[in-house]
């Protein structure tokens, strides 16, 4: 057929009728399979974070989600806006307003017209929701979601701190902001007019925030976690707080040119922040009343006396200064004050000079953040740093306070002066962290501000060879809606066909053909779900004798376990007796630092569901799980049927009449292994230590692009790291910039310890970065050892070890020969007390002191200071002899 | 060894200059040398002067000798080399015809010069210089990502390849970039052991690993060879040992060694033999502390009650610089042979033979159990 009938063909009209709604649909109708797992865990996130009466429709969050492509924070900040604004009927006024002003000011003052065409704020004044103002923001940007991008850009034009300060909580203003820079630097004063719109808004939502987070918030532990977040919280006030003095002072001088009625507005919102702090207090006294944690009461006494104080402060300044600010502003009339000034100020020059005074609006509202105050963040982290010694709380929550309106005076005296400053600090700024595309984003605030949404556990899956691990997390997965009916059904054939039909859910974890073909898993399988409160990455860990250096891996990356041991007859038997794995396993998996055990008996169902197999089962594991120095606590077990799928997800019911028969407390089914593992205590995680990435595995390219740089996966094992980050690895200490980093498979901005991330680092090459280097913090990188001391735990070795007694030393994900140079002593492991110095040797079940060379350099830390750098395991002709902890280091 | 001058004449006539590197290097050379020879090394010669009031003086000097060989003795245990004969080159301080006994040095040059080269010793040179040639069995040691090639020969395991290669690990959704690297890897192997196998001289060629990597690698290997016409692989195919380990380190042939299939392999070789005293020495460790002893102090004081059933000894020990040391432990050795002792000199190239060189470099096996008053001192201590 001839090209030329094709074309005839076509109906034109059915081709142009294509409106972009019916795109959505259509978008919306072709997700991949991806999408839509991640479109429902989006939701599901999402309805946390607004809680569960916000009254937002499935569909509504589906359709942002979409349009933010997945960007779950942007998507939460602009629902909030929307539905929180309806509510508040004058803030959405003021904020449809101030555009407006925007748009006269610009024909008024502005007389070059380049800035303004297309200029987001002329339609932003036409419409008067948020969302057309935001999507126009968006397109003319021309960014897509990529607020990487968009802050580079942001960079671009010059005075980046102020704004990306306030673009971190609310991504999509972030982006919004910047594209607004992207298009004409002239328009800073636009600019920061939308941010206090905006801001408002969201000072707005705050309250409504917080009382949701207070409310859900009922039992003991969370309560740390909730002071921690009020934090932030305070923080985001006291920021919006400042940001407010420098939109006062913008509003005033659209008051003279001639724009009423705005005043007070603003001073109602001002009133804002004190109420919300009072309403911090009053809730705080209610939580006195009911909390026990001492901790968390101290942290609550110490926000409380850090919120008086600075109402407190601004009080005083307010009396102080004696300017005539209107009533409503005198809550916070301090920072209003200094404002007033600069704003007359400006409004002089703007007789003489009007592009001069836009430059100095701009650039003043950017200097705020940048400069020689420490930022509100910094305030708060340093009084809460140093509480319990009031003196010094109340030092440091002045201090900036104090040096604001300094700041101030300088520049209105001399302003071009206090310009040209201003530049050439950023300019060094520049030259000093190469790559830098935003302002540094306090991980731990960001953090301790997530923690209300499910939080993340690092799950690793051990047991003896074919007792089912990958099959019974496959089937979980399956269950939990991770893998799609489709994908399973998929597998089911395809094993089949080589004759392995029961292996169908393992492969869902087993992915490489020889893993399929032989049905043994080889190396980990990481993988992720979601229970009700928790975040699961999912390590699955190969049972096979052989890969045992996998499973140290996998398990060393861990915070909690899940043994599986195989319950049919003769196999449990073979994979606890002797040396099956069933038994190092759990030895190392505790070596290694994990405390909390959920025993899944698997194939109960080969031996009928048999109540005295499983009774026998669990007595035996738990006498020698005691042993291995588990709490009975801690330890919990739970019947499954990995392969049928029983007890896994739903508690059992009639369909298993013989399990339900006696798998219950009086009348209740007791919980199935999803409830268990829901129930996990969390670890406490060292986000204050230098960062730490001990890498699993190293790989050209990454998510954002390939060129140049290498991605580095492996468990954060403490510090935080955030994208524009230089760090270095050790041994080698080369270095590069953190360009991207995946959590949970997943792009963010920043990770924490305990994270399983994948960091693309630029600036390096695979072979930089051998299996086994360390990602550090450039200030404080980890030491490279080959001479180190440790005391060891002696397992069950068939040969006692000696002087000179070659072994495999196993850190994190590597192994290195080396010897036991030295042995010191043995110790009581109970009083520490010397039983015998220089012993010729050392027998099973022994703790000694011994010092170890390799042949290769390991990167250590002393276990006082890094637990999980300074945990080490020996092996020896496949079997592990002694797990240790590093004491000492020699270089 | 190394060859260093090669001046052979067509009447078959002439020397060659070789540096012995190693203990088997000196067995080579006691097997080059014959009677009527003529060696020229560097020695120690004892010069007498007697001054005019007739006071004799010795003083011992280095000197550059050229001997004709009239007698060898090759020491086994300490691997030393003897020679004795009448000097031809005369010099300052040896007299024409003066009788000398050279002790053939590590490292140090030697020329040996013979009225026919005939093509037995000429191989010998070569075999002897080239690693490759005297090793009847190579050995792989894999993991995933690492892998060493090891020649062994009667008294040593050299290393002639380390193979790492980073393979990315299987991540969800995704196992090319593993495959690959898996490839990759397997790929450098095959090579590495064509380039370092001479499968003429190799009778086995022992593949170990844990896991599947053996298994898959073979199966790579013998999928290339008939890919490329890889007429030495194919025909070799047999040669091909596959055995487990459990791990990829060098540290592993000793369990290579321990194999049962191996040992049948190998016909009882220094190095097996070596592998399983060691393991008897721990064993014994195990089941009964006081009748196994290691280091110099504990073993000699061992030997002084006669109570040594078998010492283990590295030939190190023997290569040690200081003379003193050496007599040490020569004499520790013929004390526990003057008992009956069964002494074993480990070459300290093999893997075996390095675990007793970090273990002191000596062991012992007793007879009858022996309380060391070391012990007794730290026991009594302790229970004080």
């Amino acid at each position: 057929m001839s090209r030329h009938r094709a074309v005839k063909n076509l109906n034109i009209e059915e081709e142009l009728d294509d409106g972009a709604d019916e795109d959505l649909y259509d978008e919306l109708n072709d997700m991949s399979e991806e999408d839509i797992l991640r479109m429902n865990s989006g939701v599901q996130s999402i309805k946390a974070a607004l809680g569960a009466d916000s009254g937002i429709s499935d569909a509504k969050i589906k359709e942002t989600l979409w349009y933010y492509y997945f960007d779950e924070s942007a998507s939460i900040a602009w629902l909030r806006k929307t539905y929180k604004l309806k509510s508040k009927g004058h803030l959405a006024h003021i904020f449809a307003c101030s555009p407006y002003i925007d748009a006269e000011l610009d024909e008024h003052v502005f007389v070059n017209a380049h800035h303004r065409s297309g200029s987001p704020p002329q339609a932003a004044a036409k419409s008067t929701t948020q969302t057309s103002s935001l999507s126009s923001l968006r397109s003319t940007g021309g960014l897509k979601g990529n607020s990487l991008s968009g802050l580079k850009s942001l960079k671009s034009a010059g005075n980046k701190q102020g704004l990306s300060g306030l673009a971190k909580p609310p991504s999509v203003l972030g982006q919004a902001l910047s594209a607004l820079r992207t298009s004409a630097t002239s328009a800073a004063k636009t600019n920061s007019s939308t941010q206090s719109g905006r801001l408002l808004s969201q000072m707005a939502a705050m309250p409504a925030m917080r009382t949701e987070q207070l409310h859900s918030a009922t039992t003991k532990p969370r309560l740390k976690g909730i002071v921690e977040r009020q934090v932030p919280a305070l923080q985001s006030r006291q920021l919006s707080e400042d940001r407010l003095g420098e939109s006062a002072a913008l509003l005033k001088q659209k008051a003279v040119l001639s724009t009423k009625g705005l005043r007070t507005k603003i001073s109602t919102l001002y009133a804002q922040p004190s109420s919300l702090a009072n309403f911090i207090l009053d809730d705080t006294h209610t939580r006195n009343s009911t909390a026990t944690e001492e901790a968390a009461m101290a942290t609550i006494n110490k926000l409380k006396q850090e919120i008086s104080e600075i109402l407190e402060e601004n009080r005083q300044k307010y009396a102080n200064s004696g300017c005539n600010v209107q009533d409503g502003e005198a809550e916070n009339g301090s920072n209003v004050v200094s404002n007033n000034g600069h704003g007359s100020m400006a409004t002089n020059f703007l007789s003489g000079d009007v592009s001069f005074v836009s430059m100095l609006v701009g650039k003043s509202s950017a200097k705020k953040f940048a400069f020689d105050t420490p930022s509100p963040d910094d305030r708060v982290l340093a009084a809460q740093s140093t509480a319990g010694s009031g003196s010094s709380t109340v030092a440091a929550s002045k201090k900036p306070s104090k040096a604001l309106p300094s700041t101030k005076k300088t520049e209105t005296v001399a302003p071009a002066k206090e310009l040209g400053r201003l530049q050439i600090d950023d300019t060094a700024e520049q030259e000093a962290l190469a790559i830098k595309p935003r302002r540094r984003i306090d991980v731990a605030a960001e953090y301790a501000k997530t923690q209300n949404q499910r939080q993340g556990l690092n799950l690793v899956v051990v047991g003896h060879v074919d007792a089912g691990k990958s099959t019974l997390m496959g089937h979980l997965l399956y269950a939990l809606g991770q893998v799609s009916e489709r994908t399973v059904k998929k597998f089911e054939r395809e094993a089949e066909k080589i004759g392995k039909g029961s292996f169908a859910y393992a492969w869902v974890l087993d992915e490489t053909d020889e893993e399929r073909a032989r049905g043994v898993t080889m190396d980990v399988a990481t993988s992720t779900f979601e229970t009700a409160h928790r975040q699961f990455t999912l390590l699955d860990a190969p049972g096979h004798r052989d890969f045992v250096p996998n499973m140290i891996s996998g398990a060393s990356r861990a915070d909690v376990a899940m043994l599986v041991v195989d319950a049919s007859t003769g196999e449990f038997e073979s994979g606890f007796d002797g040396d099956g794995q069933t038994r190092e396993h759990t030895q190392l998996v505790r070596a290694l630092g994990v405390r909390q055990v959920v025993v899944a008996v698997n194939k109960l169902d080969t031996v009928g569901w048999s109540e005295d197999r499983y009774a026998e089962i669990v007595s035996r594991l738990q006498g020698f799980m005691q042993a291995c120095g588990f709490s009975n606590n801690d330890v919990r077990f739970v019947p499954v049927s990995g392969l049928d799928g029983v007890n896994l997800v739903r508690r059992v019911g009639s369909e298993v009449p013989e399990l339900a028969a006696w798998y219950r407390d009086g009348s209740a089914t007791r919980p199935c292994l999803v409830e268990l593992l829901d129930t996990f205590a969390l670890p406490e995680r060292t986000i204050k230590s230098p960062f730490r990435l001990a890498a699993t595995d190293v790989f050209r390219g990454g998510s954002a692009g390939s060129a140049g740089s290498v991605s580095i996966s492996g468990r954060i094992a403490q510090g935080t790291v955030q994208l524009g980050e230089s760090v270095v690895v050790v041994p080698g200490g080369v270095s590069g910039i953190v360009r991207a980093i995946d959590v949970n498979f997943e792009p963010r901005d920043w990770a924490v310890a305990g994270d399983e991330a994948i960091v693309q680092v630029q600036g390096l090459d695979p072979l930089q970065v051998p299996t086994g280097a360390v990602l550090c913090a450039p200030e404080q990188p980890i030491t490279a050892v080959t001479r180190f001391e440790t005391q060891i735990a002696v397992f069950e070795p068939k040969v006692p070890i000696t002087n000179g007694f070659p072994v495999l030393v196993h850190i994190q994900s590597i192994s290195v020969p080396g010897t036991v140079q030295r042995i010191i002593e043995t110790f009581d492991p109970r009083t520490g007390e010397s039983k015998r110095k220089r012993p010729r040797h050392i027998r099973r079940g022994a703790t000694a002191r011994v010092e170890i060379v390799t042949e290769s350099k390991l990167c250590l830390e002393l276990f006082k200071d890094a637990k999980e750098l300074g945990r080490i395991m020996l092996r020896r002709g496949g079997e592990t002899i002694a797990a240790g902890i590093v004491t000492a280091l020699h270089g | 060894m190394k060859l260093l001058n090669r001046n052979i004449e067509k009447d078959e006539s002439g020397s060659v200059r070789l540096i012995p590197e190693g203990s088997e290097d000196i067995w080579h050379a006691y097997n080059l040398i014959q009677l009527g020879d003529q060696l020229t090394a560097s020695t120690i010669r004892g010069v007498k002067s007697e001054t005019k009031t007739g006071s004799v003086s010795t003083d011992r000097k280095r000197v550059n000798l050229t001997i004709s060989i009239e007698d060898v003795f090759f020491d086994t245990y300490a691997c030393a080399l003897r020679i004795k004969g009448r000097n031809i080159v005369e010099n300052k301080y040896v007299a024409f015809g003066q009788y000398h006994t050279l002790d053939l040095e590590l490292n140090q040059p030697f020329t040996l010069s013979k009225p026919q080269w005939d093509l037995i010793s000429l191989k010998r040179i070569e075999d002897a210089c080239d690693i490759t040639k005297q090793a009847d069995v190579a050995a792989v040691t894999m993991q995933e990502g690492l892998a060493v090639i090891c020649l062994l020969t009667q008294y040593m395991t050299v290393v002639r390849q380390r193979i790492e290669v980073p393979i990315p690990r299987k991540r969800r959704g995704s196992t090319t970039n593993y495959e690959k690297g898996v490839l990759r890897f397997y790929d450098q192997i095959y090579r590495a052991i064509k380039q370092h196998v001479d499968f003429d001289v190799v009778k086995v060629v022992i593949l170990g690993s844990p896991g599947f990597v053996r298994e898959q690698f073979f199966d790579f290997m013998m999928a290339q060879a008939v890919k490329t016409e890889d007429r030495f692989i194919i025909e070799n195919k047999s040669k091909f040992l596959l055995v487990h380990t459990s791990s990829g380190h060098k540290g592993a042939l000793e369990e290579v060694m321990r194999d049962p299939q191996i040992k049948a392999r190998l016909a009882d070789t220094k190095s097996a033999e070596e592998a399983r005293a060691i393991d008897k020495f721990y064993q014994m460790l195990n089941d009964n502390p006081d009748r196994a002893f290691y280091g110099y102090e504990d073993v000699s004081k061992a030997a002084e009650h006669g109570a040594i059933g078998t010492l283990m000894v590295t030939d190190e020990l023997f290569r040690a610089a200081d003379v003193p040391t050496r007599k040490k432990y020569i004499q520790l050795v013929e004390d526990s042979q003057a008992s009956n002792a069964n002494v074993l000199v480990f070459s300290s190239l093999h893997v075996s033979g390095e675990r007793l060189n970090q273990l002191t470099g000596v062991a012992a096996l007793l007879n009858f159990p022996l309380v060391l008053e070391s012990d007794e001192e730290s026991e009594s201590a302790s229970e004080n």
